[in-house]
């Protein structure tokens, strides 16, 4: 094993947590039908990201929200430059581009309420032994080993659902909306990952 | 890894991040896996904004995680299990000492300071009461209005359990808040320092098996545990599946937040960035004496310390800040932008 160096620093993560996720359900509708063609909200939400997290400071940034509006409007137009023919449409949008004001309106609030709402709801609808993985980890601050010990069930069985829990919060921050329904279907399915050490359940 | 979605699309990316970033919570990576996960990274500037994003959500605060408490019902017939494994339990049923009930109760605007035998001081916030019962084997303190800040003389042996409208918090020794919200059955529970237990509370004929629960139950899936700077939003479920479940939230308090609101024990309210209406619910509950906004001004914000008994020094306290005006018509303030 060697000793690593993370990617990205848990610092930085949480900076990102803190103040930038919060407005990533109203980037992502100031960005929708304003985006040009040829030019995807998530393909900027992610390169809007990428630029973030690779910058080497954040502290001298005041207003995270505004900042983070101008990086996915930089994004854009970067893109506009870098395609050879210019749709006239998208031109067009990127006039009709204003940076929003720094205080969310108080339907953006209402949005980005309704936002966590649903995430709690496909939090809930989880497979039941994804949900369990996933809390333990995140509210009771377990370690993967620590779970899958509790559990009953191998490392990797959790880390497996770990991966899930994350998925679904992805596809959730993403989507916003119709998210619900989905996860309540995928909650009919049994807990489909199989456990290659078939441990006994521990019976809770 | 066995997925269908199409590669080089965002939602790939953002599974393939997924992936690797709970392949870095479980620990360490080969020597192999980390050249995988840099090629991968340095393959597209969006694959790191995807895990860069990945990582955010996963260690969001602004997550809060629902936890469905165990109803009593089932809980109880753990226990009556759990019981009947253990020879001798029944005795302990029926010692229960008979213990005083007391009342205390504070007045609208008044703080009061209530320290008990143990070493244990509840502070009441304003128009507030508590039942406090202590027995043999628990020190239950029912909160029935208002808010209260509960500091707990630790006593592994008789855990402290405030008793809230849909939930109770049970420490052993350690300072917490319990607040009753304006809907019924909504709470917020806030720790300032140790471990709190967030749980259905215990119909009357159980609680006497408080002492046995905590032997035998002391697992999450019971309720929600609190650390130090975490809140919990205890909420009854409305419509669908969701309804008259008791449903506990969690999330992380922004470093000094919790000192901020407590500073209403010294009869002050700290605000940060609050809007003005909000701001104003909050002197409501201190004071007969009401503040109207006209105009776009509640959704202002404003930050600051103000006596909690003064709502007419905050009024002008703002009317200075936003550039607005205070009025009067009869009881109630008025501010508003002329």
């Amino acid at each position: 094993m060697l000793k690593q160096t993370k990617p990205i620093t848990d610092e930085r993560a949480h900076w990102l947590a803190a103040h930038i996720v919060p407005h990533e359900a109203a980037l992502r509708a100031w960005l929708k039908g304003k985006t040009p063609s040829g030019c995807d909200v998530d393909d900027v939400v992610q390169e809007t990201y990428a630029i973030l997290a690779a910058k080497r400071a954040v502290d001298s940034i005041n207003n995270p929200k505004t900042y983070t509006f101008q990086v996915a409007y930089s994004v854009i137009l970067q893109h506009v430059r870098h395609s050879r023919v210019v749709p006239i449409a998208a031109v067009a949008d990127i006039g009709a581009l204003e940076l929003p004001v720094d205080d969310p309106s108080p339907e953006e609030a209402a949005i980005a309420r309704d936002e966590l709402r649903q995430v709690e709801l496909a939090i809930d609808a989880l497979p039941r032994q994804t949900r369990t993985a996933f809390i333990l980890r995140r509210v009771e601050g377990l370690s993967q080993q620590a779970i899958a010990r509790r559990m009953g069930l191998s490392e990797h069985t959790i880390e497996k659902h770990i991966s899930r829990g994350i998925k679904l919060l992805l596809a959730q921050f993403g989507r916003g909306g119709n998210t619900a329904a989905q996860a309540s279907k995928e909650k009919e399915r049994p807990d489909d990952i199989e456990d290659p050490q078939k441990q006994r359940k521990i019976p809770r | 890894m066995t997925l269908k979605t199409p590669k080089n699309s965002a939602k790939f990316r953002d599974e393939v991040a997924a992936d690797w970033v709970a392949r870095l919570d479980a620990g360490d990576l080969t020597p192999a896996q980390e050249r995988e996960l840099q090629q991968w990274l340095a393959s597209d500037t969006r694959c790191l904004g995807a895990f860069a994003r990945a990582q955010a959500i996963f260690a969001s605060p602004h997550v809060a995680l629902p936890t469905e408490v165990r109803t009593p019902v089932a809980r109880r017939s753990f226990l009556v299990a759990a019981a009947a494994g253990l020879a001798g339990t029944a005795f302990i049923l029926g010692h229960r000492a008979a213990a005083e009930k007391r009342i205390y109760v504070s007045e609208l605007g008044e703080i009061r300071q209530i320290p008990l035998e143990d070493g244990s001081r509840i502070t009441l916030n304003t128009n507030s009461a508590v039942q406090v019962e202590y027995l043999e084997d628990s020190r239950v303190v029912a909160l029935q209005r208002g808010e209260a800040y509960f500091e707990v003389a630790k006593d592994s042996k008789r855990p402290f359990i405030v008793v809230g409208s849909s939930a109770q918090a049970r420490a052993v020794g350690t300072a917490y808040s319990v607040r009753l919200g304006d809907e019924a059955g909504q709470m917020q529970i806030r720790v300032a320092t140790g471990r709190v237990a967030v749980e259905a509370p215990l119909p009357p004929p159980a609680a006497p098996l408080a002492a046995i629960r905590n032997l035998f139950v002391s697992q999450p899936t019971n309720g929600a545990y609190l650390n130090a700077n975490q809140e919990a939003t205890v909420r009854i479920g409305k419509g669908g599946l969701d309804d008259g479940k008791i449903q506990v939230s969690i999330r992380d308090l922004q470093p000094g937040m919790f000192e901020r609101s407590l500073m209403w024990r010294q009869g002050l309210l700290s605000f940060e960035g609050v809007t003005l209406a909000e701001a104003i619910a909050e002197f409501s509950r201190y004071s007969r004496q009401r503040i109207l906004i006209r105009g776009a001004l509640a959704h202002e914000r404003i930050s600051g310390l103000f006596a909690a008994a003064d709502p007419l020094a905050f009024a002008h306290a703002v009317a200075l800040s936003l550039r607005a005006r205070v009025g009067s018509e009869q009881d109630t303030l008025i501010l508003y932008r002329p």
